[in-house]
């Protein structure tokens, strides 16, 4: 494994990033190339209770053969900035950057992405952004084949009401005033601050009203029964983005935690993610089936 | 300001995260600041917390140095089977270690939340180049004015003495069994090793004072969270005999949650660390600081 900065020098990313283990498991299927996977956390205190879960999943993806980059978004975790001018604009960008890094560092074609909660959100736009930057390239192969969404937030106005996001300016605390003031209409949940724009961005996230996400394949994987998002994969199916849908019952809520910080590891849908994105790349005819 | 990521240990391969000051704000002689892991909460801190002081640090001229103890965060687990509670002292020393190569410095500070504090009280009983200790939520000890602040309120609730009458005639005769539930839920969670226990305060509040006759300063920061502690003179009435003087600073947060989930208070204690911090680089008033850290830190060894 390798821990390092990337992208702009002047605001970079703090990724980890782990050499495919080859010979070591069965090799990564996909298009049959060398394989890599870009992961993007959740947000917020979920991104705390996720990170154990998410070295879980990249030892078992480096144990297939696959390469892994994990990097934290800008103002999140390590990387640099301030959380106040995220948007899910920036951290879209910030997971493209992820790919070209991991592309560059792995030499390698294909890669996937996999998104946990608002961090599958941040993986759908990316790869989105992805087909459209292809099609503008004439015969440029697919940037991303395929992206896993885990648990991804569906409804982004439902997220926000249960993080019980509280208004900066209800803070009382002992002691002078801190340095620096938070912009009107910032709030607090989960131990970080969410800038209006994001809150902005996020209330407006509706999987049930996005389009097909261009040429990659999609696996959506949840822990609970969600009717809705298995429509939505029928529907991007019909849209020329093969998708599928697969249900892991695990106990847990990313959202909840304990004050003692116990991380969150359900195994089993964790292994869903690396069967999904080891699975065959399906062609649109199977797709349809 | 600029960051390094880091792997480093000869014990076990460790992660970390180096915050220096550009070259011109760096302090001369100034200890670098070293921020240990909350339960397993990875180096960032809960809240983010530690890269929020680590930054405001640098601004100030004092390099930092997050990591992660082995198996916690991005840090590989140790091939023995020393315990947590050795293990972190060892790998805290080697961080001590390769800061005093790559940064020069030769005295450090040591941070930390929860199981951070303790670690950090551990370790400065064992290596003298600790000449600070900025702890969150230390080991906390009740006095005779915490019984009546906690007490005295409730003895005076009628309401107090039926709920608990009725909370003792419902537990007669009910046997309390294991929640299948809990335990399948469980079953997804994996908990620190650490499991906090306080030691003896006898024991304490000797290793107290033999730091604080080395030198040693100390800022204590408690939250409201914290069922031990209620009042800001508590911590240096319960070490009575610890000779602090003037090296002891405490403060209490009484709207502070145990993890500091309000970024108005993340602020707060990043700034407040820094504050205390200019002890060694100058900054309070009367410049005391720089003559502090030219000498060697405090007295240290």
């Amino acid at each position: 494994m390798n821990p390092f900065f990337f992208g702009d020098s002047a605001s970079p990313l703090f990724g980890v990033y782990h050499p495919a283990q080859h010979g070591s498991g069965s090799p990564a299927s996909g298009s049959g190339r060398d394989h890599g996977v870009v992961l993007c956390y959740p947000v917020g205190g979920e991104y705390l209770r996720a990170h154990r879960a998410f070295r879980q999943l990249t030892n078992l993806l480096v144990r297939s053969g696959v390469h892994v980059l994990r990097f934290d978004y800008s103002g999140t975790g390590d990387s640099a900035g301030d959380p106040l001018d995220a948007t899910l604009d920036r951290w879209t960008a910030d997971v493209g950057t992820a790919v070209e890094e991991l592309r560059d560092s792995a030499g390698i074609t294909s890669v996937s992405l996999a998104g946990l909660r608002l961090g599958a959100v941040l993986a759908l736009g990316a790869a989105r952004a992805a087909a459209s930057d292809a099609a503008t390239a004439a015969g440029a192969p697919p940037r991303v084949d395929r992206v896993a969404l885990w648990d991804p937030v569906a409804d982004g106005r439902a997220f926000l009401d249960a993080m019980e996001p509280v208004p900066l300016d209800a803070a009382s605390g002992p002691g002078p005033a801190p340095s620096g003031a938070f912009p009107p209409g910032t709030v607090a949940s989960g131990g970080f601050p969410w800038g209006p724009r994001l809150v902005e961005q996020v209330a407006q996230v509706d999987l049930q009203r996005e389009s097909a996400p261009g040429q990659a394949a999609v696996e959506i994987l949840t822990s609970a029964p969600d009717p809705g998002l298995e429509a939505v994969t029928r529907r991007w199916t019909e849209e020329g983005s093969p998708a599928r849908y697969r249900c892991i019952p695990s106990e847990g809520d990313w959202a909840k935690g304990d004050r003692f910080g116990s991380a969150l590891i359900p195994q089993a849908i964790i292994q869903g993610v690396v069967e999904a994105l080891l699975r065959p790349l399906p062609s649109m005819r199977e797709a349809h089936r | 300001m600029n960051e390094r990521a880091l792997r480093f240990g000869a014990s076990a391969p460790l992660v970390g995260i180096l915050t220096e000051p550009l070259p011109a704000q760096r302090v001369p002689g100034a200890p670098a600041v070293v921020f240990l892991n909350s339960g397993i909460i990875h180096r960032v801190g809960a809240s983010r917390l530690y890269v929020q002081a680590a930054r405001r640090l640098a601004a100030d001229g004092i390099a930092s140095l997050r990591f992660d103890f082995s198996g916690i965060g991005d840090s590989e687990s140790r091939r023995d089977a020393l315990p947590f509670v050795e293990s972190a002292v060892v790998e805290t020393r080697e961080a001590m270690d390769y800061l005093e190569r790559v940064t020069g410095a030769e005295t450090f500070v040591l941070a930390g939340l929860c199981s951070g504090a303790d670690m950090a009280f551990s370790v400065a009983q064992v290596d003298a180049r600790v000449v600070g200790m900025a702890q969150l939520d230390p080991y906390a000890y009740r006095t005779p004015r915490w019984y009546l602040l906690h007490y005295g309120p409730k003895v005076l609730d009628l309401s107090n003495w039926i709920h608990s009458a009725k909370v003792r005639l419902q537990a007669l005769g009910r046997r309390v069994r294991p929640d299948p539930a809990a335990s399948e839920a469980s079953s997804v969670f994996v908990a620190p090793e650490y499991r906090r226990v306080f030691p003896p305060r006898a024991e304490v509040e000797a290793g107290l004072g033999r730091l604080a006759e080395r030198g040693v300063r100390f800022l204590v920061c408690f939250t409201g969270d914290e069922p031990h502690f209620l009042y800001r003179e508590q911590y240096a009435e319960s070490f009575s005999r610890v000779p602090f003087g003037s090296r002891l600073e405490v403060e209490y947060l009484p709207n502070s949650d145990h993890t500091f989930t309000h970024p108005v208070h993340q602020r707060w204690v990043a700034d407040r660390i820094a504050g205390w911090m200019a002890a060694w680089t100058g900054e309070e008033e009367g410049g005391a600081g720089r003559a502090l850290a030219a000498s060697g830190a405090a007295g240290a060894e």
